[in-house]
């Protein structure tokens, strides 16, 4: 007869596992090596999703900064000084703090994204500094953020979302026309100080529809909804 | 059993055999727990049966195994519907997990809502209450162990009154009592004042913590005869004599300040008033009360004032009445048609505000219990109610079995006094109390 050690229930004899807790019993007929076999089986499967992403994240830092370097060394070598590759670099640089982050520091996506956006906006007063204009910080800035934002939301929705389907894709249409709206509110605030939209619009007006659509698509299909219960009053 | 469908009072359809989809609306009392619950107030209760040998695993995968078509309304997770959350039917097994941790833990999103729970010598089963209230778990407790003992080999001559677990679940079973017995045209009972709370401190997260003691069924029952009371009415004099007690403790100033109304919240089973079946909510409160504004009570006059008290309230039309303010507020135009986010708000708003402003304590007894000849494989019921919230502070749950009766306090603040000062009373009467750990 043996006893879980930790739930104190008995146990058959042919049982390796508690089945309440997955306790390995520790009888004379059970090897230290099963047990260890037994205790271990999720960690590789973890393992290997880390290795993926640290695999795709050098990959990444290669190509960025790369980029980084041969567009500095073009530029050094027929203009004599930093101008044009500025633009390239400062994306690249932005591009690769958020790739890292998101790989390398093991927190929360709120924090993850908090920590890129920070870095990134000191890239932004750098370009700002170096080019003598305003506009990294008044419209690149900006945007940025609101990309930030809608990026987080689409994130926290979605991982609230118990069936994850065509719902998710009408969200990222959704984002898509608020993101123009703001976009275009954004610029046109720069230049003009008022906030005028057109194209943006146009964009969201057609955007809407589709989204009705996909979502329409999405609930007639979604496990044969019974209507009665969700609206029963 | 035919497949056809079988519509409910409530509105529901279900669709024997049991596992068949289906979904049902909440019951009346289970309406405000997915709107206030949370980490805390988990609104869960737990039901153990302390045995006098160790579990054994394999009879109980069995038992399990057997009763699983049995309950299919407990095999439900609440789903939110755009007025109101509903219980949709999730073809699941039924979760047995070790009990290594607190006690009514709140359940995960994803989670069924009740669970099975086993260690050394102790089978436990805690609901939410939006599936069922004490009477209807204890049923599910009950089939269980016949089915776990009978697993084990044990030969029942005798027929024990409980569900069988191969029996197809009656459409009674299912069915919301509230909604059943509601009668239209019901004045509302008038709004009590509001009532004295404990002043004690808040324990750190996690808050709840349980003491638990057994007193001598014999000298109890022998007390509350001396007193022309029952089990219940002399339990709850006890707690307002200890209430009333901890009153007199107070300075002056807080004294000053405390509401002088004592009033309990003792649960009634309306199963035992009404003819139902039903294996879902189905009970109400009597409050009885006293009001210190009067003066201070002796312990006669609090055990003949609550006596009376609830003999009266116990009454079915006053019960009735309860029943039509409680449905009648559900079913208000405005109130059932306004979408379930605005809702939720507004009792979760309600429930902070004054949920249980009207209550000093709560004691659930469910009254004692006996398997017939299965009683001598047990040694001891325990029923630990829902972890109490930040006003009430603490509350208490009663089950007798055999010869002793087993008193539990739910308790979320850093004393012990209430308990202290119920069981110096109850030693000061001769009554024996002993301190167990569970």
């Amino acid at each position: 007869m043996n006893i879980c050690k930790e739930c104190g229930v008995e146990l058959d004899d042919d049982m390796m596992l508690c089945p309440l807790c997955e306790t390995p019993v520790l009888s004379a007929g059970t090897s230290k090596d099963v047990i260890l076999q037994i205790s271990k089986k999720e960690i590789p499967q973890v393992r290997k999703k880390n290795l993926l992403q640290l695999i795709l994240w050098q990959i990444t830092a290669v190509l960025l900064l790369s980029g980084i370097a041969a567009t500095l060394i073009i530029n050094l070598s027929i203009q004599g000084s930093i101008t044009w590759s500025i633009y390239p670099m400062s994306i690249c640089l932005m591009v690769f703090s958020y790739a890292s982050l998101m790989v390398l520091w093991r927190t929360t996506i709120f924090f993850q994204v908090l920590a890129a956006w920070i870095i990134s906006t000191l890239v932004l007063v750098m370009v700002n500094w170096s080019i003598e204009a305003d506009w990294p910080l008044l419209v690149a800035l900006p945007i940025l953020s609101a990309v930030n934002i809608i990026g987080l939301l689409i994130k926290f929705i979605v991982m609230h979302l118990k069936a994850k389907g065509l719902n998710v894709l009408s969200l990222i249409f959704v984002s898509i026309a608020v993101l123009c709206l703001i976009i275009e509110g954004i610029i046109s605030f720069y230049f003009i100080k008022v906030i005028e939209l057109r194209w943006s619009v146009i964009v969201a007006a057609c955007l809407l529809p589709v989204t009705a659509a996909i979502l329409f698509m999405y609930f007639r299909t979604k496990n044969n909804t019974d209507f009665q219960k969700i609206f029963h009053t | 059993m035919s497949k056809a469908h079988v519509t409910l009072e409530t509105g529901a359809i279900v669709q024997p055999p049991a596992r068949s989809a289906f979904w049902m609306r909440l019951d009346n009392a289970a309406k405000i727990y997915p709107a206030v619950q949370n980490e805390e107030l988990t609104a869960v209760f737990r039901l153990s049966c302390i045995l006098k040998d160790r579990i054994k695993v394999k009879p109980l995968l069995e038992a399990i195994h057997a009763i699983e078509d049995r309950f299919p309304y407990y095999k439900v997770k609440p789903k939110k519907g755009f007025f109101w959350y509903y219980l949709e039917f999730q073809n699941e097994s039924m979760p047995l997990r070790p009990d290594l941790t607190t006690p009514c833990r709140a359940f995960k999103k994803d989670d069924l809502i009740f669970r099975i729970l086993a260690k050394d010598n102790c089978l436990s089963v805690e609901f939410s209450h939006i599936l069922t209230d004490g009477g209807g778990g204890f049923e599910f407790l009950k089939t269980l162990l016949l089915a776990y003992l009978r697993a084990c080999g044990v030969s029942l001559d005798k027929e024990i009154p409980a569900l069988k677990p191969y029996d197809v679940p009656s459409v009674e079973e299912f069915e919301d009592g509230f909604s059943k017995y509601f009668q239209k045209n019901i004045p509302s009972p008038k709004k009590k004042p509001k009532s004295f709370h404990l002043p004690f401190k808040l324990n750190d997260q996690p808050r709840f913590n349980v003491l638990m003691a057994t007193l001598p069924m014999a000298e109890i029952y022998q007390k509350s005869k001396e007193h022309h009371a029952t089990i219940t009415e002399y339990l709850v004099a006890v707690y307002l004599y200890a209430l009333q007690t901890i009153y007199n403790g107070l300075s002056n100033f807080k004294k000053r300040r405390a509401r002088k109304i004592f009033r309990i919240q003792v649960p009634v089973n309306l199963r035992r008033i009404y003819p139902s079946k039903t294996m879902r909510n189905f009970s109400l409160f009597v409050t009885p009360e006293i009001d210190l504004s009067l003066g201070a009570y002796s312990f006669e006059e609090i055990v003949k004032t609550v006596h009376h008290l609830m003999q009266l309230e116990t009454d079915k039309k006053l019960i009735n009445k309860m029943i039509a303010r409680n449905v009648g507020a559900e079913r208000n135009i405005w109130l059932k048609n306004t979408p379930l986010f605005i809702k939720s708000l507004i009792l979760y708003l309600t429930y902070s505000i004054a949920g249980t402003s009207q209550y000093s304590g709560v004691i659930t007894n469910i009254g004692k219990v006996t398997f017939g000849q299965a009683d001598k494989f047990i040694d001891h019921f325990v029923f630990i109610p829902p972890p109490p919230n930040k006003a009430l502070r603490v509350n208490c749950g009663v089950l007798g079995f055999g010869a002793n009766l087993v008193m539990t306090f739910g308790n979320i603040t850093r004393s012990k006094e209430l308990e202290r000062e119920f069981f110096r009373f109850l030693v000061t009467q001769g009554i024996c109390v002993k301190i167990i750990k569970y």
